[in-house]
């Protein structure tokens, strides 16, 4: 007899981005927290839109299509234009805070169009996904903070492409400015990446009046 | 879908172990008379076998799996087999790593540290001494020693005493991977930062031996790898964590295979590039210069591969359950 493996419970919802294990709450409050830390005591109600989205026939195909297009085809974009994104905004990074010093900076410029490439990928699916599961999304608190974090990334990224492009041919030296714009882009990624690995892990709710 | 794990398992399981006991013996030899040849050709040999080990390992699962379905297997005896794995894995990565970053400093002007030299040094040894350790108590599942009946206590002799001291238990070790979802998401965090790291450094590099930002000089935007192998050892650690942490759902899937495929295809395609002089041809180019069609071929290859192992590991969840064993 083949002996049982561990695959408990605890690992599918470690795991799973799908909701294996949900149990039905009795109904659809939504209790503010992060993760397994909620206050029960800050009850409000949930917005019906988040309902009626989740029951569009967009949002239920994304979500519960066996085809390989469907959910799993859309975090894969969302994976590639992160990889994109960040690794290009990585490099960069590098450069100006100091690392490879005879790395020619003005030339980076040509890695632009990438990092913007990656940066559109991930809004089209990133707005998929908020299609398949938005109560997930749109009630733990990590959801905003990564939209914060994405604003101030798209600020520091646009102010790094602006000095480039004006004086980066003219002198390699990278002024004081640049650098720190560089570290507040770099903590910007790594704040969304981690947000939007904590929200797959740890969101409070799956779906509408279903919490994990 | 069905797949024999057993043999797999079987077949690689001599390369950790006949590697690190050829590499660590020509290591200690290259020392006498100073043979800088044969000190590169173990490093490369460490690194080669560290990577081979990963499959070796992960296909372990399967064959424990339908070993455990025959009749007068102990369970025991796998659990120790496992646990001897589990502890051999980390060391024969972490020689791997130190063979790595030996490599990279080589290349500079008086070469690696001796400190670095005899890290290396002691790490390989210790390492071929568990791979022994792992190959033996494997042997001993199918072939058990005279009067070990199943379920029977196993006697260990002096040096496995010693080294059972340090095996971690497997189920024990599973379940710390699972015991907490946040441990989880940080693990992958740190997976995804290493994914960035490679993706940036080693993308760059490729787009420009195809071509593209012909400005930039190939040695210098080269000399950024350290932060790829640094993405590369974070995401062999945090990826073999959560392989421990739920073996049986990765191993029984098939986008998992396709991306372990492509992984040792990339390591083929690093020994393309560093060891046939590929890489001689396109260090020196300066801004504006062309790179050699062989390089162009490496690099695009090495694109499409990182993107295939992002493409099927994220894909993993999809494919659950697609293999029998």
């Amino acid at each position: 007899m083949p002996r049982t493996f561990r695959t408990s419970r605890t690992t599918e919802t470690c795991a799973s981005e799908l909701p294996l294990t949900n149990s039905q709450f009795p109904n659809p409050t939504l209790r503010l927290g992060v993760g397994s830390w909620e206050l029960g005591f800050i009850a409000v109600p949930a917005p019906q839109f988040l309902n009626t989205l989740e029951r569009t026939g967009l949002s239920t195909w994304i979500r519960e299509s066996e085809s390989a297009f469907a959910y799993y085809f859309v975090l894969v974009i969302h994976n590639i234009g992160l990889a994109l994104l960040v690794g290009a905004c990585g490099v960069l990074g590098a450069r100006l805070l100091g690392f490879v010093p005879e790395l020619p900076v003005a030339p980076l410029r040509r890695f632009f169009p990438i990092v913007w490439a990656g940066f559109w990928l991930n809004v089209v699916s990133g707005v998929f996904l908020l299609i398949a599961y938005p109560t997930k999304a749109l009630t733990n608190p990590l959801f905003y903070i990564k939209l914060v974090l994405i604003v101030l990334g798209v600020v520091a990224l646009r102010r790094i492409e602006r000095q480039l492009s004006r004086d980066g041919a003219a002198r390699e030296a990278t002024p004081r400015v640049t650098r720190s714009l560089a570290l507040w882009m770099l903590g910007a990624w790594l704040g969304v990446l981690t947000a939007g690995r904590a929200l797959a892990y740890t969101a409070s709710y799956i779906l509408y009046g279903k919490g994990t | 879908m069905s797949f024999d794990f057993d043999h797999l398992h079987l077949l690689l399981n001599h390369v950790p172990i006949i590697g690190f006991f050829v590499g660590a013996g020509l290591f200690v030899a290259s020392f006498t008379g100073s043979n800088d040849d044969l000190r590169r050709s173990s490093l490369i040999i460490f690194a080669a076998v560290a990577l081979l080990t990963i499959p070796t390992f992960v296909s372990g699962v399967g064959a424990d799996r339908s070993i455990a379905r025959e009749p007068g297997v102990s369970d025991l005896l796998v659990k120790r087999h496992e646990g001897a794995a589990m502890l051999g894995l980390w060391c024969v990565e972490a020689t791997g790593a130190a063979a790595l970053m030996a490599l990279w400093h080589s290349r500079r002007p008086g070469g690696a540290s001796r400190r670095h030299l005899a890290a290396v040094m002691l790490l390989a040894i210790v390492a071929a001494i568990l791979m022994g350790r792992t190959g033996n108590t494997g042997g001993d599942i199918r072939h058990p020693q005279p009067g070990v009946a199943a379920g029977a206590a196993i006697a260990e002799g002096p040096v496995g005493s010693l080294i059972h001291v340090f095996e971690p238990s497997p189920d024990g070790f599973t379940d710390l991977m699972v015991v907490n979802k946040w441990w989880w998401a940080a693990m992958m965090v740190l997976h995804f930062v290493g994914l960035s790291l490679i993706i940036g450094v080693v993308g760059a590099i490729n787009l420009r031996i195809l071509g593209f930002a012909k400005e930039l000089p190939v040695g210098p935007l080269h000399r950024l790898l350290p932060l790829a192998m640094a993405g590369l050892g974070i995401n062999v650690v945090t990826g073999m964590l959560a392989f421990i942490g739920m073996p049986a759902y990765y191993a029984a899937d098939i986008a998992f295979w396709f991306k372990l495929g492509a992984l040792m295809l990339l390591g083929l395609n690093v020994a393309v590039f560093y060891l046939t002089g590929i890489f001689h041809r396109v260090e020196h180019l300066g801004p504006g210069d062309d790179a050699a069609i062989s390089a162009k071929i490496v690099a695009a290859s090495s694109l499409v591969l990182w993107f295939a192992v992002i493409i099927s590991g994220r894909y993993i969840q999809h494919f659950e359950d697609s293999l029998r064993f």
